[in-house]
């Protein structure tokens, strides 16, 4: 028994050393399986379009069209009264500071937008040698690149309006290196020339799937910042090749702003959601990545009331106009598919909430941002004319706008009683701020209008409350708008911190 | 057989001694004897040691001879023998045998001051965790616990020295551990706080942040015994924050409603006042906090255990069961543990063994929603409403109260939280003898846990404005597992009066953390608890850790003694380049009362001891999907739907980082042990000086880089860009009294460490930590070069304007953006800019104490004994977020009586600003929210009574062994100025569950004032 217990003990000794000897292992180094690794990238035709995606989603973020991409201009324009949410006080009142989160994230998801870009644009000498050897054909890596560039543009545009001077960073390989702010001359440069490229690569609408830039976009976009950089005669040859897209009758007005009628043929390029999410944690990320396919616009502004329709925006719209019902809805007026609701609890916004199918709305919307719809080149287009001085066709441009909308056009005795009379420049000026104001309230263009028109001091001194014209003056509110300082906003402190190009005192004045 | 060894061992002794007397007896401590304890002539090579039963005979004793009787752990006593027959001995033990561990899996450790806390320290009461077993029992650690029953309490060993973790490595059995919840800890033998230089550089990058050597209680043998220990108690927290009442606070919306659509006021009017100019809160007065507060909550511990063994085979099988309520409403801490320890002498040459311990507990935590705390729901609700309304739903607010506190008891309602977690700590080892002196031991290891959280959010109506008809479920899966393989070659041997130590020590970890994450939501019911139709995501994080350690140490004579280990790291979180890195350690000690020339009766020992070492640190251990993150990667979660379909998208989401590397800290550690009248007045000093470099540090790159990561500020990576230093000293001084029936002792400790950030090279001149939002958008905790680590930086808050002439008068910068106004805070305009910019931002507050205390006394008379426990901490700021509920007045939420002096009108002089509402400019960060948390706590009292021997021997025929009974009390009285309720602040917790910050009162659950009584008993 001594023996054989002895025996054992050996046998195991000898085990536990040979063991021992047998894992002595050195090496350490582990695989990441939860990503992709750079080296067996831009391959096959679904990894260039998942690059392209990857380009769309900081659209969707917390920063961007999930939130703060609409409050910001919406509640800094005088359209819109701001709710009981201390959050959106700060933008209404122009109160905000550097330190403000809600700025930084904007500011961070255009950038990682930008430098998914950047990527798909760094490898394109890669894609186009690949081409040769993989699924995917020239024609779809020039749509790859095209979506790019043009959402680049999207991105920097987005940044060059809120904030003017920026960092331009447009090589993924200098991700890393701290760029001081380049002049909005520079950066606006830039956004034409993606625009101008992008037009050239990208497949026209139909063409390509529902949700992608499209050549007809990617004019309408390079027509607008030429419009706003004043650039007239490019902006009219630019925006005379958005061709293919027309304006909806009056009937099927409100589909352009629900989720029934989206990629309608007045759409011209949409941020895409579907009001789906993942996991919870996906859900409030924000930062574009994850599954979260859902805006708060809806629950935001009509949902909690948070941004409401302003009473100067109701007193814009003439009394018989058609669209005011499809913008927003009044206390005791008829709401629903078939009108079969009523609205109690205050003024509140139809556009982009649920309430074109059902009584309440839901907290994860999934109806599209129309980020360009055609009625915006109309009217562009109409601006663009008046400012060559071509009176009559900018008329003619306004008209389309009014025939849609089957209200009198201008030029006739009926607009000049209601005081839109055209005979003037002025007048014609006039008309286009009123058509611009009411056909596309409640999509992120006043606030903007105002400030290239230069009519800010004047439209935003004002709270634009039902006190806002008050015969007695003292009753009027004043806002806390400056138009030295708040045009801009300022740059996020954090990218201050961290950025050695920038210090303070390159921030915004005012700040 | 195990008489045979016996005659064995008998007959090998009378071998040795022929001549001389023969001396027998019993050594035992405290009535229970010692088996294994050595006897020996001093001088000579003659000796004997005890059997099981504690009996020894010493052969060839003549009389005039010194019998020295010893064993580890115990005060060794020397008797000059006299001719007796027989000697029994009671040894003591010895509080102050600090300067030598042997660690099971590396070597023997000397010359480090080591804090030892003991089996009956341990047991005097009941512990919920083994950090709570720690507070104030172990010099230069402190302990703060989470609040909440089962949340993680912070261990923090000589002062913060690094950016990241700064938990110790704990180390159970040989088996590296993270989780200690799943330890009873009433079935730990020991625990030994390492600390200084050369005993953490022997755990090389893992002992940065100090070593907790946890060892469970292993088979003895001798006769089984058995052990029931149950103890049953109440805990209670009375202390309330002095809120507006029904009338106080209707009277408050009625004041602010006149400011609506003014400067400072809300927008709109406030509904409840507006539209019913005589609404009185029909006459409803809820005390929010009353309903949140469980009084009595329960506590009731259970644990059994047996051990024995014979000389071959010794075995120790435990089982604990801890049930604890909390004190904030429907909150629950569950724990089983069973343990079960086993070793087997195969050969004279083998022993193998096991240790295993499961653990399995449940925690229900308060319950979030929005991302608020708790008690910001409570202090902010309107009294007025009811907790339910007559319908019988959950009152709450409506949009046109313009408050937006959710009501936190339909929250506690409607919400169920659980976290389950299952933990396994196991190893096996065999020890073979190879040759005299040589042995080769090896050791695999394994910990494995898995992590269950839920939350069942389910749909809820309420009279109110947050109604919601959707049940949203979220289940998060955590699986970590590792197996630890560690080989040790020692060389043990004592020649003359030299001893000689040595050991060679290969380890390979490898582990493996998977996470599965996946919710999903349904209209149909809230019964439903698992996902139909859910998302899904999960990661996978393998670590792998390959170190070999050589250490020596040699002693001369009990005198000199020196010690040099050097340990080469290599782990796969570095960029292949910068994987290894060595860790090198020396030390040496000068036993001087062990020399000739040392004759004092006054003092029995003195040792001087000396330590340097190095240690550093590969990761912040952060639970992250960035698996190699020094490389660039493309990730697919970028989803967008395209075509009607949802697609995934690819994008970047870090970049190259080939520079990441180790950091590494250099420690030094100077000391002494002084031992006055036979030790029973001790001494302990040590100073320590720890300069850490290239400490790593997620630095945020800019957001404009364009790496998609943080909400607001876009990527991070880890740079080697800190340098700091932290030094400090500590000092226990005790004193024991073991003689007659009155024995006492009492002990105390001070430790003071202070940690100084010298440089932050790289992008950053600041580093900020901790983000508690709602309220504050900035995070808390501010690391900059030249202070204090993660202190806070703001304003400093003067006072409140008075006037709006007052105000201009001070700022009267007409570029500044905006103006304060009469009834805005008064800032510092630290640079006379006349404006307050982020220029005039200064340090406000340190959250790290200059110095933790306690102490502690014990007395026994009879069969009565006494213990009291106290702990202080002394010079730490607060960052005290409740103010802002307070008194914040950003929302027409409820506050605190405090608004009843706020600024209404010119020329009120107050320290209140006005409210001012949507806007933070008088709740920005600033000296207002900064407190002093100094506090002295009585921790502990506890009056035990054992029953006399005589007494229990006659229940069960003998069999009972020992009775005791005791009462106890926790957290009595606690002194302090501080305004929260406790100023003991929990750790801040990041969303990982990880430590990011410290000093930030968020209103964690107040420690209650628990009473409690058990029952010991031993058969």
């Amino acid at each position: 028994m001594k023996t054989y217990i002895k025996i054992l003990g050996i046998l195991l000794s000898i085990g536990l050393i040979g063991a021992f000897v047998a894992s002595c292992d050195d090496d350490v180094s582990v695989e990441n399986k939860n990503d992709v690794s750079l080296d067996t990238f831009f391959i096959t035709l679904s990894q260039i379009e998942g690059a392209a995606n990857g380009c769309y989603a900081q659209l969707q973020s917390g920063g961007l069209y999930q939130r703060y991409g609409y409050i910001f201009p919406d509640a800094m324009s005088d359209e819109m009264v701001a709710g009981g949410d201390p959050n959106f006080a700060p933008f209404y009142r122009f109160e905000f500071t550097a330190q403000s989160g809600p700025i930084a994230q904007y500011w961070t998801s255009c950038y990682n937008g930008i430098g998914a870009c950047n990527f798909v644009l760094d490898n394109e000498g890669l894609m186009r040698s690949n081409i040769a050897t993989s699924d995917f054909t020239k024609a779809d890596v020039d749509d790859v690149i095209g979506q790019a560039l043009f959402l680049r543009g999207v991105y920097y545009y987005l940044l060059v309006k809120r904030f003017g001077d920026v960092p331009l960073k447009i090589e993924f390989s200098e991700a890393e290196l701290d760029a001081p702010r380049s002049s909005t001359v520079e950066v606006y440069n830039r956004i034409i020339q993606d625009f101008e490229k992008a037009t050239g690569l990208l497949f026209d609408k139909g063409a390509t799937e529902e949700g992608r830039a499209t050549k007809g976009a990617a004019y309408g976009m390079l027509g607008k910042v030429l419009l706003h950089r004043n650039e007239y005669d490019k902006a009219q040859t630019a925006l005379a090749k958005v061709n293919g897209y027309s304006l909806l009758p009056i009937e099927e007005y409100e589909d352009n702003f629900n989720e029934s009628g989206e990629f309608n043929d007045e759409s011209m390029f949409e941020v895409t959601f579907t009001g789906e999410f993942g996991t919870e944690t996906e859900r409030w990320a924000q930062n574009g990545q994850g599954f979260a396919e859902q805006t708060f616009h809806s629950q935001e502004y009509t949902g909690w009331g948070n941004l409401k329709p302003s009473v100067k925006l109701d007193n814009e719209f003439e009394d018989d106009d058609p669209r005011r019902t499809v913008a927003y809805v009044k206390d005791d007026e008829k709401y629903g598919p078939n009108k079969e609701f009523t609205r109690s609890g205050g003024i509140a916004w139809l556009k982009f909430s649920q309430l074109y199918q059902q009584e309440s709305v839901v907290e994860n919307s999934g109806i599209n941002v129309r980020f360009l719809r055609y009625a915006d080149v109309v009217l562009m287009q109409a601006e663009v004319e008046y400012s060559l001085g071509n009176d009559a066709a900018a008329i003619g441009f306004l008209n389309q706008i009014r025939d849609r909308a089957k209200l009198p056009r201008y030029g006739t005795a009926e607009m000049d009683s209601r005081g839109f009379s055209v005979s003037t420049d002025e007048g014609i000026f006039k008309a286009i701020r009123h058509e611009r104001f009411v056909e596309l309230c409640g999509e992120q263009h006043r606030f903007d209008d105002l400030v290239r028109w230069n009519r800010d001091p004047e439209e935003l001194a004002i709270f634009p409350d039902e006190n806002y014209n008050n015969p007695d003056i003292s009753q009027r509110r004043p806002r806390n708008y400056d138009s030295g300082v708040h045009r801009l906003m300022p740059i996020p402190q954090n990218e201050i911190d961290t950025n050695n190009a920038i210090s303070s005192e390159d921030q915004n004045p005012g700040y | 057989m195990k008489l045979k060894l016996a005659l064995h061992l008998g007959l090998l002794l009378i071998g040795f001694q022929v001549f001389g007397q023969s001396v027998s007896g019993n050594v035992s401590s405290n009535d229970e004897e010692l088996p294994g304890a050595t006897i020996s002539i001093k001088g000579t090579a003659n000796g004997a040691v005890t059997d099981f039963d504690g009996k020894y005979t010493l052969n060839g004793v003549t009389e005039g001879d010194i019998i020295v009787y010893s064993y580890v752990g115990y005060i060794t006593q020397e008797i000059i023998y006299a001719g007796q027959k027989n000697i029994d001995i009671s040894l003591e033990e010895d509080e102050s045998n600090l300067d030598e561990v042997v660690i099971v899996n590396y070597g023997k450790q000397i010359n480090t001051p080591i804090s030892v806390v003991k089996a009956d320290e341990l047991s005097e009461f009941p512990n919920t965790d083994i950090g709570q077993a720690l507070q104030g029992r172990a010099a230069g650690v402190q302990v703060t616990n989470g609040g909440s029953p089962g949340s993680q309490t912070q261990v923090t060993i000589r002062g913060l020295a690094t950016f990241n973790n700064s938990n110790p490595l704990y180390v159970v059995d040989g088996v590296f551990a993270d989780d200690l919840n799943s330890i009873d800890p009433s079935n730990i033998e020991k625990i030994e706080v390492l600390k200084d230089a050369a005993s953490t550089a022997i755990y090389g990058s893992r002992g940065a942040n100090g070593v907790i050597l946890i060892t469970t209680k292993k088979g003895k043998p001798g006769e089984t015994k058995f052990n029931f220990e149950i103890s049953t108690g109440f805990q209670n927290f009375n202390d309330r924050y002095d809120l507006l009442n029904t009338d106080q606070y209707v009277q408050y919306l009625r004041e602010i409603n006149t400011l609506a659509g003014r400067n400072g006021g809300p927008d709109d009017p406030v509904g409840v006042v507006n539209d019913n100019p005589s609404f009185d809160g029909n006459g409803i007065d809820t005390d929010w906090q009353d309903e949140f507060f469980k009084s009595n909550a329960p506590i009731t511990n259970i644990s059994a255990g047996v051990n024995g063994g014979t000389d071959k085979v010794k075995y120790n099988v435990a089982f604990s069961h801890l049930n604890q309520d909390g004190i904030y409403t429907e909150t629950n801490f569950k724990r089983y543990t069973f343990n079960v320890n086993t070793d087997v002498k195969v050969t004279d040459f083998l022993e193998i063994g096991e240790t295993l311990g499961v653990g399995w507990n449940e925690t229900i935590f308060p319950e979030r929603e929005g991302g608020r705390d708790p008690l910001f729901n409570i202090l902010g609700s309107a009294p007025y409403l009811p907790v339910r309304s007559a319908n019988g739903l959950f009152s709450g607010h409506d949009e046109e109260d313009i408050n937006d506190s959710r009501n936190q008891i339909r929250i506690q309602n409607n919400r169920d939280n659980l976290r389950r977690r299952g933990n396994l700590l196991g190893s096996i080892y065999g020890k073979v003898k190879l040759f005299d002196g040589l042995t080769f031991r090896s050791q695999y290891s394994l910990n494995a846990s898995i992590e269950l959280t839920d939350n069942i959010d389910r749909a809820f109506e309420e009279d109110g404005r947050f109604s919601r008809n959707t049940n949203i479920l979220t289940k998060r899966r955590v699986n970590d597992y590792r197996n630890i393989f560690t080989n040790t070659l020692n060389y043990s041997k004592t020649f003359n009066k030299h001893e000689v130590n040595g050991s060679l020590v290969y380890e390979r970890i490898d582990r493996k953390i998977e996470v599965s994450d996946a919710s999903g939501s349904n209209d149909v019911s809230p019964e439903i608890r698992e996902l139909q139709l859910g998302a899904n995501t999960t990661f996978t994080v393998p670590i792998e850790f390959v170190s070999y350690l050589g250490l020596f140490s040699y002693e001369y004579d009990n005198r000199y003694s020196v010690q040099f280990s050097t340990r080469r790291d290599k782990s796969s979180r570095l960029p292949k380049e910068n994987q290894v890195s060595w860790f090198n350690s020396f030390s040496a000690g000068w036993n001087v009362s062990n020399e000739d020339f040392f004759e004092s009766n006054v003092i029995s020992n003195l040792k001087i001891r000396a330590s340097y070492g190095e240690t550093g640190n590969d990761t912040d251990n952060r639970l992250d999907p960035l698996v190699n993150d020094f490389n660039a990667a493309i990730n697919g979660n970028f989803f967008y739907p395209v075509g009607g379909s949802l697609e995934p998208g690819f994008a970047p989401v870090s970049l190259n980082n080939p520079r990441k590397g180790w950091e590494t800290q250099v420690k030094q550690n100077y000391g002494f042990d002084l031992g006055f009248l036979d030790d029973r007045l001790t001494f302990n000093f040590d100073y320590f000086n720890n300069d850490s470099e290239g400490l790593l540090v997620p630095v945020f790159l800019t957001s404009s880089t364009g790496i998609a990561g943080n909400l607001s500020t876009g990527t991070d990576q880890f740079r080697n860009v800190g340098v700091a230093n932290v030094q400090g000293y500590e000092v226990t001084l005790g004193y024991n009294d073991n003689e007659g029936d009155f024995k006492w002792s009492a002990w105390a400790n001070i430790s003071s460490s202070e940690t100084d950030v010298k440089k932050l090279s790289g992008l950053n001149d600041q580093l900020l930590f901790a983000q508690l939002n709602p309220p504050f958008e900035e995070r808390l905790n501010r690391v900059a070069a030249g202070e204090s680590l993660f202190h806070f930086y703001g304003f400093d808050f003067e006072g409140v304007y008075a006037t709006d002439e007052e105000a201009a008068l001070q700022l009267n910068n007409t570029e500044a953006a905006q103006l304060p106004k009469g009834g805005d805070a008064r800032f510092r305009d630290v640079n006379g800019d006349g404006a307050i910019t982020d220029e005039d931002r200064v340090v406000i507050g340190d959250p790290n104490p200059d110095f933790v205390y306690s102490f502690n006394l014990k007395g026994s008379y009879k069969g009565f004994d006494l213990g009291l426990l106290f702990n202080g901490v002394e010079g730490v700021d607060a960052l005290n977020s409740n103010i802002f509920f307070l008194e914040g007045q950003r929302n027409v939420l409820n506050h605190g009586t405090e608004v009843l002096r706020r600024w209404q009108n010119p020329g009120d002089v107050t320290d209140v600003p006005r409210f001012r509402f949507g806007d933070d400019y008088n709740t920005s960060i600033s000296s207002r929210f900064i407190e002093d948390a100094s506090f002295l706590r009585l921790k502990n009292v506890t009056l035990g009574y054992t029953l006399d021997k005589k007494i229990t021997e006659k229940f069960l025929k003998g069999a009972l062994k020992k009775i005791r009974l005791y009462m106890q009390a926790q957290n009595l009285v606690t002194f302090t100025d501080y305004s929260g309720f406790d100023p003991e602040i929990a750790p801040f917790y990041g969303d990982t569950g990880t430590v990011v910050g410290i000093g930030i009162d968020r209103s964690a659950a107040p420690r209650p004032i628990t009473f409690i009584s058990g029952l010991q008993i031993q058969f």
